[in-house]
């Protein structure tokens, strides 16, 4: 359970630093995402978005997450 | 999966999604930490249970989707607690609008009467949940199954209407007054469209008890039938014992406060609920008086009803 234990953010982060890049992020914010009007998918920089969307308060705390798969919501 | 929570920290709402549909169980919680939602989908599409729950924890929508269709008690949207509005603010509206648009049109096709996705069975019901039992008809469980007492009314002619005027008939019931300005007239001419549905047919009726029987004596609802083209022999409306009527109402057509929404009536909880009953007086379905979509469900409904009872 020690793997469980870490916390979300941690893992995130480093996940961030392993594959994060500016054409591959793997968490981006709501504004950063155009949704297709052809398609409907999910864009980020006019590409289909792979990863987390997020959504936060002003007061910084989360409001939304979400995952994506080739632009489109995807995940259990 | 997708993610929300509420201002204060607290859960909102957890849903799966399968390419770009919602699939599985979504769950909602309102912000101070009650459910409100558990909704069943596959492939963006509701199938199964579904049930939405008030904040002081009782069930407002608990309902069945099978082959398309709402089988249960599905009441019209709660106002959900509005979205912070800095989180609005974050929101293309022009995607809001598309969204709106495409999910109005989804609801249109949904609630369009399909023949194709018509359930060949109609459930059974016990309870004022009225979650669903799927039973056959020949079913040892019906035997002892949650079915309507014994009656005896007066109906606008005088007439002693108990519960063998129904005998080897489908009939619906509903609770009325006839001062009552506002859902009644409406309930009222959805009711004569199953009138006129079944006019020739005399295995079917429609009986509508007063719940203001000190007021609507005979007199005054033989007016009132009169007034409304309300056809003798085959709708009944009827007044009797305030308490008998009470009482019936309650505790076995489940036309009670949980189920029904209050009017301005001192004494009086009203229901926009029909309710349909067959030859042995079981429970066969609920629907929302008001509603078009619905009451075409009732009318489909008699029609399979009448066939099984042949």
């Amino acid at each position: 359970m020690s793997v469980c234990a870490v916390p979300l953010d941690v893992v995130i982060a480093s996940q961030t630093k392993m594959l994060a890049s500016v054409n591959n992020p793997v968490r981006v914010a709501k504004q950063d995402i155009v949704i297709s009007k052809k398609t409907g998918l999910r864009l980020y920089q006019g590409k289909p978005y792979t990863g987390d969307v997020v959504v936060y308060y002003p007061s910084g705390e989360i409001a939304k997450l979400s995952n994506y798969q080739s632009g489109l919501r995807h995940g259990f | 999966m997708s993610q929300s929570w509420w201002g204060n920290g607290n859960a909102r709402s957890l849903t799966p999604y399968l390419n770009g549909k919602v699939h599985g169980n979504t769950k909602q919680w309102y912000s101070s930490g009650e459910k409100f939602k558990k909704m069943h989908y596959q492939h963006g599409k509701e199938v199964g249970l579904q049930q939405a729950w008030r904040k002081n924890g009782k069930l407002y929508s608990n309902y069945e989707y099978v082959n398309g269709r709402v089988f249960g008690l599905k009441r019209a949207n709660m106002c959900v607690e509005l979205e912070d509005e800095n989180l609005l603010n974050n929101i293309n509206l022009q995607s809001v609008a598309l969204l709106i648009l495409l999910l109005a049109l989804t609801l249109t096709v949904r609630a369009a009467d399909d023949p194709a996705h018509r359930s060949a069975q109609l459930p059974y019901y016990n309870s004022a949940t009225f979650t669903p039992s799927w039973l056959n008809a020949n079913s040892d469980a019906l035997n002892d199954f949650h079915k309507i007492s014994a009656f005896s009314w007066l109906n606008q002619y005088g007439d002693q209407i108990t519960h063998n005027t129904f005998n080897n008939k489908v009939y619906v019931a509903s609770f009325f007054f006839t001062a009552c300005p506002g859902i009644c007239p409406k309930m009222r001419s959805r009711l004569s469209q199953v009138q006129q549905a079944f006019l020739t047919n005399d295995k079917v009726a429609i009986i509508s008890h007063s719940i203001q029987p000190a007021n609507d004596t005979v007199q005054v609802l033989k007016k009132y039938a009169d007034d409304h083209g309300i056809k003798s022999g085959k709708w009944h409306l009827v007044t009797g014992e305030r308490e008998a009527i009470y009482k019936i109402a309650r505790e076995d057509y489940f036309a009670n406060e949980d189920l029904g929404e209050f009017v301005s009536n001192q004494d009086f909880l009203h229901t926009e609920n029909l309710v349909l009953i067959d030859s042995n007086r079981h429970i066969r379905g609920i629907y929302n008086g008001l509603n078009k979509t619905s009451v075409s469900h009732l009318i489909g409904d008699i029609t399979l009803l009448l066939k099984e009872a042949e």
